[in-house]
């Protein structure tokens, strides 16, 4: 299963680090990234494609970035 | 008024009711250790002997205190050293704050003397971390640090701080800070909390298993009341085992590896569990597809990303135990539970019956849970045990008969061997009640260091070394599951006496029966620090087990 992740964040460096570091520890491969730092509204726009994760290991990585202090927002949808 | 960095970081840690700070120092922390030296009288400064020694002193505050414990390191070794205690912090949700050196700023990237990244170690086992490289962000980010260690689930802050902003000057002006990404706890509302109690209500076999989360929310009181109401039986968790007591008469033992024999088959058999501040750790539910299969889990956390992590949750709870408990307890109906309850009775009388028989077979030896028994019974369960890792650990938190609320402190979720010593440096500091280190012959080399930090502060901690000249956990497995092949297990030890002397703390070995009562008498009498190190039989074993992959009721009790 292939979904895209959305995230909203305070604009710091750290912020790319801590989700790819969860990311690492849970072993999950992800197929693409992007971050876009935004000087003027000072947040930045990360997008994230991971793949090959069931329901609940989707669910359960999810609440485990939203704890990640910087971040403001997140949701996912299933893109495959 | 213009300030130091140093300056403004001691003001916040005061505007933080810091009272203490186990620390060494360093180069690269000198400014922060030169301003301190100007408010010796306000903030307590421990020196311990190594880092790690800080780390797991500061947890032993904040586990007893039920506030962030802070260190103080310097930079590169300095902040390495901390590693264990950080992850072991993480892993046990623990409030702390560590404030770490770093190289001026104009270094940072340069492998600059003592230079290491600390954000980048340190970021997988932080609830947050942050590296300050001018003078005027300190008060706001001390603020933030304490504010994100305490609050909804604690956990360990890093705050590195550059040479550079500790010497350079600010306008100083008090900060607080709130983050509201974290002041959101859920609305219980009345329909779901009827809801919840519905389930509770019409449930037959009922089981409550309780974790730290009891204690961080202090929520011991509110647990005794619920069960008493619902008449539903209580179990712990490791970290939960002194969240309620015998004096329950609901108390039915502990889960998990090491537990009781009677809570642990019977998860296999209730028809509800409710995990209060608990995360269904592997050693809590053994294999994973086969436990408690025949009930509805009701998982109260105030952390949602434990909620449906292990185990699949039939009504996942965000929010603080203690509001929850309070919240629910009108809708509660109590309800005749006499045939369950009386379960866990029969099937703790076969593990009694175990029990005698190990005893009956050892009636000449002296072993650890004898010890730590006879310690629980001399002390009258009123004292604070700080249990280092492995057989110790299992028997300390098995056979002390714990009477005061929060008074088991152990490494859980890391396994920390070496944690006890100087978590109950922490432990005495925070407490007037005493404290008893329970630890190992293996654990007590790891960080024997912290004896130095007793001496000099005169602190009057019990230390109580199980020796049984192995790594007796290890051993175990190495018996039960490897054909007794005791691969580098075994200890040459030194002598702890003369060690303990060199620290000029008394100390006493026993290795015959009959001197175990009249000693343990002197050790708990003693108002000074205290080693007694008693020879326990080495090829003895912690039962009941579940072994590594097993389901809860495959619990072997021999």
């Amino acid at each position: 299963m292939k979904y895209q992740i959305n995230i909203i964040a305070e604009n710091q460096q750290i912020v790319v680090y801590r989700i790819i570091n969860l990311f690492l520890k849970k072993k999950i491969f992800i197929e693409k990234i992007e971050a876009n730092f935004n000087e003027k509204e000072n947040f930045s726009k990360i997008l994230i494609i991971i793949k090959n994760l069931n329901q609940n290991m989707i669910e359960t990585t999810i609440k485990q970035i939203n704890k990640i202090i910087e971040i403001k927002k997140i949701n996912y949808k299933k893109i495959l | 008024m213009k300030i130091t960095g140093a300056e403004a970081l001691i003001k916040s840690l005061l505007l933080e009711k810091v009272e203490v700070i186990f620390g060494y120092p360093g180069g690269a922390i000198m400014p922060v250790y030169d301003a301190l030296y100007h408010y010796q009288d306000k903030i307590k400064h421990i020196l311990v002997r190594h880092e790690q020694g800080a780390v797991h002193a500061a947890e032993g505050y904040a586990r007893i205190s039920r506030k962030p414990g802070v260190c103080f390191t310097t930079s590169g070794p300095g902040a390495t050293n901390l590693v264990t205690g950080i992850a072991d912090a993480m892993m046990d949700s623990v409030p702390l704050v560590c404030i770490t050196g770093q190289v001026a700023s104009s270094l940072l990237g340069s492998d600059a003397f003592q230079e290491t990244d600390v954000i980048g170690i340190t970021t997988p086992i932080t609830k947050w971390n942050y590296q300050i490289i001018n003078a005027q962000e300190i008060p706001e980010i001390i603020s933030k640090a304490f504010y994100i260690a305490s609050k909804g689930r604690p956990g360990p802050v890093v705050i590195d701080i550059t040479k550079n902003a500790q010497i350079e000057e600010l306008d100083y002006k008090p900060k607080k800070i709130f983050i509201e990404k974290l002041e959101k706890t859920n609305k219980l509302e009345k329909n779901k909390l009827k809801e919840i109690a519905e389930i509770i209500n019409s449930s037959e076999k009922p089981l409550i298993v309780a974790g730290h989360g009891v204690l961080i929310s202090n929520a011991e009181n509110e647990l005794n009341i619920f069960s008493k109401k619902a008449k539903i039986p209580i179990a712990v968790t490791l970290h939960g085992v002194s969240s309620t007591n015998k004096d329950n008469p609901y108390y039915v033992g502990m889960v998990g590896m090491h537990g009781n024999y009677a809570p642990n088959v019977l998860t296999n058999e209730a028809d509800l569990l409710l995990g209060f501040g608990m995360r269904f750790d592997d050693r809590v539910t053994g294999k994973l597809d086969r436990y408690a299969k025949n009930a509805k889990i009701i998982h109260v956390d105030i952390d949602a990303s434990e909620h449906n992590k292990n185990v699949k949750t039939y009504f996942p709870v965000l929010s603080d135990l203690k509001y929850f408990l309070k919240n629910i307890l009108p809708y509660i109906k109590s309800k005749n539970r006499k045939n369950w309850i009386e379960k866990f009775k029969q099937l703790d009388e076969i593990e009694k019956k175990y029990e005698k028989k190990r005893y009956k077979k050892y009636e000449n030896k002296i072993t650890s849970d004898l010890v730590i028994k006879k310690l629980s019974e001399l002390t009258k369960g009123k004292a604070i045990v700080v249990a280092d890792v492995g057989q110790n650990q299992m028997f300390a938190a098995r056979y002390y008969d714990f009477k005061l609320n929060n008074s088991f402190i152990s490494s859980g979720g890391l396994g920390t061997m070496g944690f006890s010593l100087p978590a109950s440096i922490g432990a005495k500091i925070a407490s007037k009640n005493d404290v008893y280190a329970v630890v190992g012959d293996g654990g007590f080399q790891m960080t024997i260091q912290e004896l130095g930090t007793i001496m000099q502060e005169k602190l009057p901690i019990k230390i109580l070394i199980l020796n049984n000249q192995y790594l007796g956990m290890v051993r175990q497995w190495q018996e039960l599951f490897f054909s007794k092949r005791y691969s580098f297990t075994y200890l040459k030890n030194p002598n702890f006496i003369q060690i303990a002397q060199g620290y000029n703390i008394q100390s006493k070995k026993i290795n015959k029966k009959q001197d175990l009562e009249k000693e343990l008498k002197k050790f708990i009498k003693s108002k000074k620090p205290y080693v007694l190190e008693v020879m326990v039989e080495a090829e003895h074993n912690v039962f009941p087990m579940i072994p590594a992959g097993n389901a809860v009721d495959e619990i072997r009790l021999e």
